[in-house]
């Protein structure tokens, strides 16, 4: 098994320009990604329009323009900030209508978006939050007795998912009132780590890297013995199919370790991303790869051909990247299938690598996490041993 | 004694709907070359790859030293080697490391890299041990393949086509290394060239259909039909 594992290794070492390509790969894309999200999106435009211009109102508007994570413009008129927004001059408009009446402040903030960058608008409101956050606290800081319509906090979340609902009132009607000088709001994140917009995107980044390339090496692996007709050879040898498979796995998995430490290598190089300890990082990437490689070794089982063996490793690669929480979130998931990213492995590597990049968690925080992986990585292997062919047909 | 290595009966594939091989049973005998024949689509290399274990029958029997197919196909496997068709090598591993790769699959009592040189010896090979695959010729390549076939001292060889595009030249050097393979192993070849049974085969069958439609020695055969050689009987059946 490991004769078969050490000239597995040796065949791709040996195509030098295609090892060459698999090594740089992962580095290339790091380093773009890295790149492209160099910067924290502060010159994204927002058009401001105060509607209704008193202390409260201004306060709001002032907390908005010293913000300094979006450049929000004050514009002369409602139209122009919404006419902005639709002429793409402006991603976003916030258009704050409070007004004070007779001791009582209420009124709404409209949020109108650009439906094309759909991502945008849940970091305008979370700005808004916190200029309303911000204006609160100034309030109170004058005596007015602020009063919020629920739980504070709830009203917050409210106002995250439906601005319109944002009301402050200084009259003591509903049903929770918070005393003068008690009023303190503070936005509580669950990490301590101040963390930058390329590390939202890191965790999965590494994940996904270690997929593709996993599933890349792995997924024609039997096939395309087949078709060259080694596979016939190696089977009227008496090696057993368990050979085959623990032996192209072992040495898939050092060139693994290979791409773990070239991931993290560039990232610590030219990047200061908000990483795990590395020996964390390396164990949760490293049995990503393992799960993938597995993965990949079944399709190559189970299929015909070497471009049926690719064709299911895209469709792999598409329902990872769509069922896991790459890029959408499992409430928006259809209620029929809604559970259905609870197996797909890889679900697991995001989670942990997300708890131990950006929250601080540590190895016995995530290990049940790895043990689904591993559980997961056992299953394919041992799925590739039974359904591996081993007779021509 | 026995002298009986291999023992096929009424040996039948089905393809989906179609019988390749329909009921064909033969007897090889110990160190000879046992040739299957016939023109293409007859059925001799689906018949080889069953005998080769590569295949499974869809009915009949295969003895192959007495143990049944069926039952023993591991065992089988420590005492047979098979040089495929197309070469089936991994092009960047160097001649000595193919070899070595699947003398590996075997059990072996003797000095291993002993018996690899011995082996690159016998097929010419030694002096490009260190070679890769990919920049051998199609006859080395094929040398190669024989030599991963026989490493392990096999008992019974399969050869599928093993002369196949292969130049006059090296197409003698594998007729000669087949009689210096004959004095220690039984030989089944499955071939195009009727010049290369007649001079390589002790007793061949040929097959159409799936069939057995003739059999016996070349001998046998060409005087049978009254012909000059066997390219001639293949013509006129």
């Amino acid at each position: 098994m490991l004769k078969i594992a050490l000239y597995e290794l040796k065949k791709f070492v040996r195509d030098r320009r295609w090892f060459l390509l698999f090594l740089t790969q992962p580095i290339i894309v790091v380093i773009f990604l890295g790149l492209v999200t160099w910067q924290e999106p502060k010159d994204i435009r927002v058009s401001l329009f105060n509607v209704d211009s008193n202390k409260y109102s201004e306060e709001i508007v002032q907390n908005l323009e010293d913000e300094e994570r979006i450049n929000f413009s004050s514009e002369s008129s409602e139209k122009e900030a919404l006419e902005g927004v639709k002429n793409d001059k402006f991603r976003s408009a916030v258009i704050v209508d409070i007004a004070e009446e007779e001791n009582l402040i209420k009124g709404k903030i409209r949020i109108v978006e650009n439906s094309t960058v759909p991502d945008l608008s849940g970091r305008v409101k979370m700005l808004v939050v916190d200029a309303v956050e911000g204006s609160l606290a100034g309030f109170a800081g004058q005596n007015v007795k602020v009063q919020a319509e629920g739980n504070l906090q709830k009203q917050i979340e409210t106002i995250i998912h439906d601005p319109e609902q944002l009301k402050l009132v200084t009259k003591n009607h509903t049903s929770i009132s918070i005393e003068e000088d008690s009023i303190r709001i503070a936005e509580e994140k669950n990490t301590t780590k101040s963390l930058k917009y390329f590390d939202y995107f890191l965790s999965a980044l590494m994940v996904l890297l270690m997929i593709i390339n996993a599933i890349n090496l792995s997924t024609i692996s039997i096939t395309s013995e087949r078709s060259e007709g080694t596979f016939e050879r190696f089977f009227v040898t008496p090696y057993r199919k368990s050979q085959m498979i623990f032996g192209k796995f072992i040495a898939f998995s050092f060139v693994a370790i290979i791409l773990s430490v070239l991931v993290i290598s560039t990232l610590k190089i030219f990047f200061e991303v908000s990483l795990g300890p590395i020996w964390l990082v390396g164990i949760i990437m490293f049995i990503t790869a393992e799960t993938a490689i597995a993965l990949g070794i079944l399709i190559s089982a189970v299929t015909h051909s070497l471009q049926e063996s690719i064709q299911v490793g895209v469709i792999v690669f598409y329902l990872t990247l769509i069922l896991t929480p790459f890029l959408f979130q499992s409430e928006t998931i259809h209620p029929y299938i809604k559970n259905i990213s609870l197996i797909v492995p890889f679900t697991y590597s995001i989670r942990a690598m997300r708890e131990v990049n950006l929250l601080n968690m540590e190895f016995f925080d995530v290990w049940p996490n790895l043990l689904i992986l591993i559980g997961f990585l056992v299953l394919f292997i041992l799925l590739a041993i039974n359904f591996l062919r081993r007779k021509a047909e | 004694m026995n002298n009986t290595v291999i023992k096929t009966s009424g040996l039948t594939k089905i393809f989906g709907t179609k019988k390749v091989v329909s009921g064909i049973s033969f007897e090889v005998l110990k160190n000879t070359i046992f040739g299957i024949l016939g023109p293409n689509g007859s059925g001799k290399t689906t018949t080889l790859r069953m005998l080769a274990t590569i295949l499974s029958p869809t009915s009949g029997s295969i003895e192959i030293e007495g143990l049944d197919y069926i039952n023993n196909a591991q065992e089988i496997r420590q005492n047979i080697g098979y040089v495929p068709q197309k070469d089936a090598l991994y092009l960047n591993l160097s001649v000595w490391e193919n070899v070595d790769f699947f003398f590996s699959a075997y059990k072996y009592d003797g000095n291993r890299n002993e018996r690899i040189s011995e082996t690159l010896k016998m097929v010419d090979l030694l002096g490009s041990k260190a070679k890769l695959v990919k920049n051998l010729s199609g006859g080395m390549a094929k040398r190669l393949s024989i030599a991963c076939a026989i490493v392990h001292k096999p008992q019974i060889l399969f050869f599928d086509e093993a002369t196949m595009g292969l130049d006059p030249v090296a197409r003698e050097k594998i007729w000669q290394l087949t009689f210096e393979l004959k004095k220690t192993a039984t030989i089944i070849t499955t071939t195009h060239y009727m010049d290369e049974a007649q001079t390589l085969c002790d007793q061949l069958i040929i097959l159409r259909e799936g069939k057995i439609i003739i059999e016996g020695s070349p001998e046998q055969i060409i005087a049978r039909h009254r012909a000059k050689n066997l390219q001639e009987v293949l013509a006129n059946i």
